[in-house]
């Protein structure tokens, strides 16, 4: 009788450790897949997980705005960190750590994009909610899609969660087949997405700055103008012009302030990725999300002048030239050079820098140029750490692009005098002199070049520029070359293919399945 | 008023409460026992030494457990039957065995062991004799122990023990890293190379909780470092599976076996008072530029880059804002003399049948760093008692120790405070000041338009900012054994483990110039609780028939571990500031993360020897963690080990006085991975924002294998015991580690979006092999006594396996790839400076800007371009052997301790000498002075390449050219002491028993070619053994002190 009270005390002791040992096993930090995908918020917080991966480094926090710009004739770079001079000079290796910045970013995009897809699919919850969430699911893949090619030319396609070994080493795919996945995906969001969240009823209701189907109209316009589908993508255009629910801003400026007053009330942004001014300790730039986590825009910090930032690059003589060849209608300097560049314009009565003097207190010389755009250079900052914290949104499309990339498509169609109309709606915004007519008369080699400079000036500094003059082509016309060469001396370094950049060699390293392409 | 009084009173309760337990414990030490009476024997037990009596000796029956000890005067009385044969035993003399026969007085003199030969020790859930060991066990000797001033237990194994190494940095509380033959893990995912460390009976660790943050190695909770050295009576590591498979899941990075001081029967009170005081000071000085040539340099940089209008306005003698008046030695301002102090207050002694050990001990640290630290400083107390009766015997264990330490800048968040700060020191530019009142917090910084130096001011940042943490930590346990039927007994083991840490992090606003300021205040406050309890059941069997000696264990275990961290911050806070949660007008954020863990466990050991000729020891235990999924959760660890005593067996020479062999296989495992890690979970904290608010969204961001299990190690152990002319003792030990299913973080393709980019899997193994050998020589002359002890150890390592696919793991400039070894060099081969153009262009092309100046590198494959594909493996960061040098001598009354060790064949990247010598990334910061060799037109015969802006040719880039890759062979001189005693007839005077005193030199000089602080940096990543991030000097020391027993 002892001998069995011994045996079951001991028994239940090692069946007591045995659940300990399980009840220790359990995290009890975070939830576990299993639980999540059962309600509206699940679904939502699935999709608003994707977005997050917009505000790392990758994407518009940083990298994803300056590995463009820097590529352009309209910066030049002085910056002591190789991976921003080896950019703008179209020298980085493969093997550099800036090579993989963009490409990370996008995937991580793409996999928590798929996720939703996935996740949200098989729910049965408020057939409105699901289709705008898998709606900006789609679009939000698209848009990795699109960043990747935009970057690295030639790139593997991914439209599921990889759970198998094989799916973990996706094959490269070809530009073509890149675009055409996108537009896929930006034709099905278009049949998801709501026109805006203002009447939505659900707990996304009001946040109309998610993806509308303005948007994904205007990213598959765009898509169309990269493969030279000019009558899809004027379809597009015109679809978000005729809907009228976005307009041009008044005040070229309003579009990069960070004052929540504007920003809210701004008709333009098609599509914007939201940064705030806040202090929270952890910096956005990635790796694994907190709820401590800044959600601060770091081109701030990036573009600002010397002494008041990293200042590591700086506008090109070229394009201050450039856009100061037109005057205002009332004889002033154009207002988008005011706010793009920040320069000593006595005569506009722009004589200070951060709220200081010019030439006393900031010791700038009379001839020198900054950046102005997404830096905080009204605010009177002093120090660089109040960079850290720059809230400016970063407009990926907005409405004056639509139109300018409207009058692109009916140039190529033949209809110059549609295109001059479009040119000359942005330009008086900026009151600019009236050139419609003569702009209608020019010939489509002319009017690409009209636009290529219009663009400059509405677009300069804003990641749009080194697209464009690979999707037009120049880099396969020395002519072209030349004037690039001419515009910014870092073009000197660029040879053929290098305009893009490397596939990243620990990505190569990695997955047997994937090509070089023309930069590694 | 009345709540005050009744506030006073009950802390006058409480203090009465505590010294009637205090009483309570004296009158429990003094109770005796009663013995029944046979035969009397009386005598006096004297050492051979001196002649003097020895108190505490054990006095046993042999072959029962009845027994005595001897008195203060060394007297003992025992009753015995007349067969008996009486067993005497003192730690650090030899045993005698006398038959009692028909005396009644029997007077013993001991011979002093100076070879150890009779020591115990401690296996793990029990001891052996040492000349009985079957595995592979060092022993530190205790005696040793006492001459380390140190207040980490782990620095005392430095150079002592073949087939240990310890890198240590010199920050004041900073944690050496440990390694027992070789690395076997890949340290991805989390992994820990770190030994186990039992304290008592008490398992430590499971509950470090790695930050994962890798630039603060002492972030991260060392289990180790706030035991008090001068409280450890014994260490012993056991180095191979066969010795270490008793503690499975957790052993096979080796076991650390440490065992605290007790007091020892029928001894009067004794009183050790141990102090010292030592100052510090970093004795290399790292030869950078001073202005002028800092400003040259510079210039050139700019203008072979033909950019010179580049040239910072501070640095061109043509802009009015050239700086001449300022030429700042930063190493002269920013390094002081630290000190280091410890006083240690130890009482023991015991009556009969019970014996106590108290200690109080006080150890400060203070830094060589300008500012507010680092600094260490720690109060310990330690009560150790133990009474038997009869059968039972029962003792407690008591540690309570605080330590405070401002650890410096080790943390991350604070703008430009890169870790490690030392580099910041010796990179800062000479042109910048220390002190500028213009600047907000009054310390100099570099200005964007006139220096623009990416320089950090580190003085001016370890002087403004404050950042401490506060340890209270807790060690307590009990232990009950009682001896049951015959050659039976059970003992109850229950510990408990607390440890609080506060840390508090405050930053004013503050302006270091161009690239560092502070624009908003803030404070941080984070509180780690960590809590591990046993419970630990064994029951032991010793039984002697004949010649069969036979020694049976086993039991059952369990212990968990929880680690609640809780941290919170403020941001904006007002001057005058006043640091605390509440005050701040910034955003506030607090989170938590807990942790827990446990594991459940089966043991079991035979020790069997016949005619104390063969030997035969078997382990085995089964594991049950937490930490795996159901499936995977327990796992069997078992091990075997033989021995046999030659010099028993057959008749050898006259000189030959112990020969024996031995082997042992056995296998281990690793859990030292972060907890969950076999779950995949969801993140649900992944901000965005719309319309400026704040929304959350919920994803799963990692990859997870949900079989993750142990890292699994096998290891084989032959070695060979010699002991020669009663004088001299060899061993030499030969091992071979193989570990499996190690777990690698094997890369993924980024293109899967998982964060990190990799899947934490069992894929890897590798295999360490290596031979070690000790000796030592230990002789009396007379009055003149010698002890040479010199060891000399090797590791070798391969990696066998990585994972699917055979991927290379790549980190800091090291790739560890199949068939290598561990994190080896990878980059470009140099072949000298091209001196024209026409060697440049008849050159592989490098890059469009090479010029005469800058290195060429082999074209390996031939190609025509150099390339990544050019790159190949330069060098090998592991050492081809490690030695130490232990040699004490004593004449009269004077003792000398000689100790020295070193590596050889290990090489290193040396960030903080590749920082002084790059033109490219360096931000206008400092020069080494070896720059001023740099290749120009005129001065074409070196190997420094020309400086040029943006260094267009990548010279900077991971090379074996000359000054690259560093030589890590080092020789350092750790301890030179010159003890005095005072002589008896003085003490007997001044009524103490022993006083000795002492002068000391630590770290004395480092001979090595190697151009940094430590050639035996301690490292960041286990993948990058050769990348000497940048360590905090370990400073020289002189100290004085004096060890008196009363």
């Amino acid at each position: 009788m002892n001998k069995i009270k011994l045996y079951s005390f001991i028994l239940l002791l090692l069946l007591g450790c045995a659940d300990q040992l399980q009840d220790d096993s359990i995290n009890p930090n975070a939830n576990t897949p299993e639980t999540f995908f059962k309600t509206e918020a699940d679904a939502v917080a699935s999709v608003n997980a994707a977005y997050n991966a917009l505000i790392i480094d990758g994407f518009y926090n940083r990298m994803g705005a300056v590995m463009a710009d820097g590529r352009s004739d309209e910066l030049g770079g002085r910056s002591p960190w190789d991976v921003l001079s080896t950019v703008s000079n179209f020298v980085m290796p493969a093997t550099s750590a800036g090579a993989p910045i963009i490409w990370e970013a996008a995937y991580i995009l793409i996999l928590r994009a798929n996720q939703t897809l996935e996740g949200v699919e098989p729910m049965e919850i408020n057939q409105d909610l699901k289709n705008r969430v898998l709606g900006q699911a789609y679009f939000l893949r698209a848009l990795g899609h699109y960043q990747l090619t935009i970057y690295y030319k030639d790139v593997p396609i991914v439209t599921r969660v990889a759970k198998t070994v094989e799916e973990r080493y996706p094959a490269t795919s070809s530009q073509a087949d890149v675009w055409n996945q996108i537009k896929a995906d930006l034709e099905q969001a278009k049949t998801l997405l709501p026109v805006n969240y203002i009447g939505v009823t659900g707990i996304d209701q009001g946040q109309n700055q998610r993806v509308k189907l303005d948007a994904a109209r205007a990213l598959l316009g765009k898509a169309h103008l990269y493969t030279q589908q000019w009558q899809a993508a004027e379809t597009e255009f015109e679809a978000i012009i005729d809907d009228g629910r976005h307009a041009l801003t008044q005040n070229y400026a309003h579009n990069f302030t960070e004052d929540p007053g504007i920003e809210l009330t701004n008709p333009e942004p098609i599509f914007q990725v939201e940064f705030t001014n806040d202090e929270s300790p952890d910096l956005n730039w990635g790796g694994v999300p907190s709820a401590t986590w800044r959600q601060f825009s770091a081109v701030a910090p990036t573009y600002a002048a010397r002494g008041f930032g990293f200042y590591d690059f700086f506008p090109t003589k070229w394009l201050y030239d450039q856009m100061k060849t037109e005057k205002t209608i009332g004889g002033k300097t154009d207002p988008r050079l005011l706010a793009t560049i920040l320069s000593y314009e006595p005569a506009d009565g722009y004589t200070t820098a951060y709220t200081k003097d010019w030439l006393t207190e900031a010791e700038f010389a009379a001839d020198e140029i900054f950046i102005k755009k997404f830096t905080r250079a009204d605010l009177g900052l002093t120090s660089e750490t109040a960079q850290l914290n720059s809230g400016i949104n970063y407009p990926l499309i907005r409405y004056a692009d639509v139109l300018l990339m409207n009058a692109e498509a009916k140039n190529e169609l033949g209809k110059p005098a549609e295109a001059a109309a479009l040119i000359q709606q942005v330009r008086d915004r900026a009151t600019l002199p009236d050139r419609e007519a003569e702009f209608a008369a020019l010939s489509k080699e002319q009017m690409r070049d009209r636009i290529a400079h219009e663009r400059l000036m509405e677009f300069a500094i804003e990641g749009s520029r080194i697209n464009d003059i690979i999707r037009w082509g120049w880099f396969n016309n020395p002519a072209k070359v030349a004037e690039l060469k001419a515009h910014d001396p870092e073009f000197a370094n660029w040879t053929p293919g290098k305009e893009y950049l490397p596939i990243p060699q620990i990505e190569l390293d990695r997955n047997p399945n994937l090509s070089k392409n023309s930069a590694n | 008023m009345t709540r005050k009084l009744l506030h006073f009173k009950l802390r006058e309760i409480k203090m009465l409460l505590n010294r009637a337990a205090a009483f309570g414990t004296l009158f429990s030490l003094l109770q005796v026992t009663q013995l029944y009476a046979q035969t009397i024997v009386n005598g006096k037990i004297t050492s051979s030494d001196d002649g003097s009596t020895l108190p505490g000796v054990n006095v046993v029956i042999k072959g029962t457990t009845t027994g005595t000890t001897s008195g203060s005067d060394g007297t003992y009385r025992i009753e015995a039957p007349n067969d008996a044969t009486l067993v005497f035993s003192f730690v650090g003399y030899a045993t005698s065995e006398v038959v009692v026969g028909q005396r009644t007085t029997i007077d013993v003199v001991l011979q002093t062991d100076i070879t150890g030969l009779d020591e115990v020790v401690v296996i793990g859930y029990g001891s052996v004799k040492k000349t009985d060991l079957t595995g592979a066990v060092s022993l530190v000797d205790p005696k040793e122990l006492t001459k380390v001033n140190t207040n980490n237990v782990t620095q005392m194994l430095q150079g002592r023990v073949a087939g240990v190494a310890i890198n240590s940095d010199g920050q004041p509380g900073a944690s050496p890293k440990v390694t027992i033959r070789g690395v076997s893990t890949f340290g991805t995912g989390g992994t820990d190379s770190e030994p186990l460390y039992v304290v008592d009976g008490l398992p430590l660790g499971g509950t470090t909780g790695s930050t994962g943050d890798r630039a603060q190695p002492t972030g991260t909770f060392n289990p180790i470092r706030d035991i008090n050295p001068n409280d450890i009576e014994s260490i012993q590591v056991l180095k191979d599976a066969s010795a270490g498979a008793i503690y499975g899941v957790r052993a096979a990075n080796g076991v650390v076996i440490i065992t605290t001081k007790k007091g020892r029967l029928n001894q009067p009170l004794k009183v050790d008072l141990n102090a010292y005081y030592g100052v510090q000071n970093v004795g290399t000085k790292i030869p950078v530029t001073q202005r002028e040539n800092y400003q040259m340099i510079n210039r050139e940089t700019f203008i072979n880059g033909g950019v010179p209008q580049n040239i910072p306005p501070g640095n061109d003698p043509n802009s009015p804002l050239y700086i001449d008046d300022i030429d700042t030695d930063w190493q002269e301002e920013g390094l002081k003399d630290g000190s280091i102090q410890n006083v240690n207050l130890a009482f023991s002694g015991g009556g009969s049948n019970t014996t106590y050990f108290a200690s109080l001990d006080y150890f400060k640290n203070t830094g060589t760093l300008v500012g507010n630290g680092p600094d260490y400083e720690r109060y310990s107390v330690k009560v150790n008692t133990d009474t038997k009766k009869g059968a039972f015997r029962f003792g407690q264990n008591l540690y309570v120790t605080q330590s405070d330490e401002t650890s410096g800048l080790r943390v991350s968040g604070i703008p430009g405070a890169n870790p490690p700060f030392i580099n910041d020191l010796i990179w800062a530019a000479p042109t910048i000041p220390v002190y500028d009142p213009n600047r907000k917090g009054g310390y100099g910084g570099s200005s964007g338009s006139v220096e623009n130096s990416l320089s950090l001011n580190i003085i001016g940042l370890n002087s403004m900012v404050d950042n401490s943490r506060i340890t209270f930590r807790t060690i307590a346990g009990a232990y009950g054994e009682f001896d049951f039927f015959k050659n039976f007994t059970y003992k109850l083991n229950l510990q408990y483990d607390y440890t609080q840490e506060n840390n508090e992090l405050f930053v004013p606003e503050y302006d270091l110039g161009f690239f560092f300021p502070n624009g908003s205040a803030f404070f941080e406050k984070g509180m780690i609780t960590r809590t591990s309890g046993l419970v630990e059941n064994t029951v032991a069997y010793k039984k002697v028939l004949g010649k069969h000696n036979i020694d049976l264990l086993g039991g059952v275990t369990f212990q968990n571990f929880a680690i609640t961290d809780v941290k919170a911050r403020t941001s904006q806070l007002t001057e005058p500031y006043v640091p605390t949660l509440s005050n701040g007008n910034g955003t506030k954020t607090v989170s938590e993360v807990v942790n827990r863990n446990s594991l459940f466990s089966l043991l079991g050991r035979i020790n069997y020897n016949y005619a104390d000729k063969y030997f035969i020891t078997a382990n085995i235990r089964r594991d049950g963690s937490s930490k795996f999924s159901e499936d995977n959760r327990y796992a069997v660890f078992p091990s075997v080990a033989v021995a046999w005593k030659l010099h028993n067996e057959f008749t050898m020479p006259e000189f030959i006085d112990e020969f024996k062999i031995r082997g042992g296989w056995g296998k281990l495992g690793n859990q030292a991975i972060p907890n969950y890690a076999f779950q995949p979970t969801l993140n649900a904290n992944v901000t965005y924002s719309f319309n400026d608010t704040r929304v959350f969204g919920t994803a799963a961001i990692a990859a997870v294998d949900p079989n993750l299990q142990w890292e699994k190690r096998s290891s084989t152990n032959v070695a060979m015991d010699v002991r020669l002319f009663n004088s001299i003792d060899f061993t030499f030990e030969y091992y071979s580690n193989k570990a499996e299913d190690i777990i690698v973080a094997v890369p993924l393709p980024l293109s899967v979006g998982a964060l990190p980019a990799s899947l934490l899997t069992n894929s890897g193994s590798m295999r360490n092999t290596g031979f070690e050998f000790s000796m030592s020589y230990a002789k009396s002359f007379g009055d003149f006594f010698i002890d040479i002890a010199p060891n000399f150890y090797t590791v070798k390592n391969e990696v066998l396996a990585i994972g699917p696919g055979s991927p290379t793991l790549d980190d800091l400039g090291a790739r560890t790839v199949v068939g290598g070894s561990l994190g080896r060099q990878f980059g470009w081969v140099y072949d000298g400076i091209f001196q024209t153009t026409e060697e440049v262009s008849d050159h592989a092309f490098q890059n469009g800007g090479t010029a005469p100046g800058d290195i060429r590198f082999k074209d390996l494959n031939n190609d025509n371009v150099i390339n990544d594909e050019d790159r190949t493996f330069i060098g090998d960061a592991i050492p081809d052997f490690y030695y130490g040098l232990n040699i004490t001598a004593e004449y009269k009354h004077f003792d000398f301790t000689f100790f020295a060790s070193g590596s050889s064949g290990g090489v290193a990247v040396n960030n903080m000498y590749r920082g002084l010598m790059s033109s490219q990334s360096s931000g206008n910061t400092n020069y080494h002075e070896d720059i001023l060799g740099r290749w120009t037109p005129s001065a074409t015969n070196t190997d420094v390449p020309r400086m040029i802006y943006l260094d267009p040719n990548l010279n900077g880039r991971p090379s074996d050219r000359p000054e690259w890759l560093q030589s890590t062979n080092y020789l350092r001189l750790n301890t030179i002491s010159l003890g005095y005693s005072l002589s008896p007839g003085v003490l007997e005077r001044i009524k103490i028993s022993k006083a000795r005193f002492y002068i000391t030199g630590q770290n004395l000089h480092t001979f090595t070619p190697y151009k940094g602080f430590n050639p035996d940096f301690q490292t960041i990543s286990i993948l990058a053994p050769g990348f000497d991030f940048g360590t905090y000097p370990r400073p020289r020391t002189y100290m004085v002190g004096m060890q008196l027993t009363f």
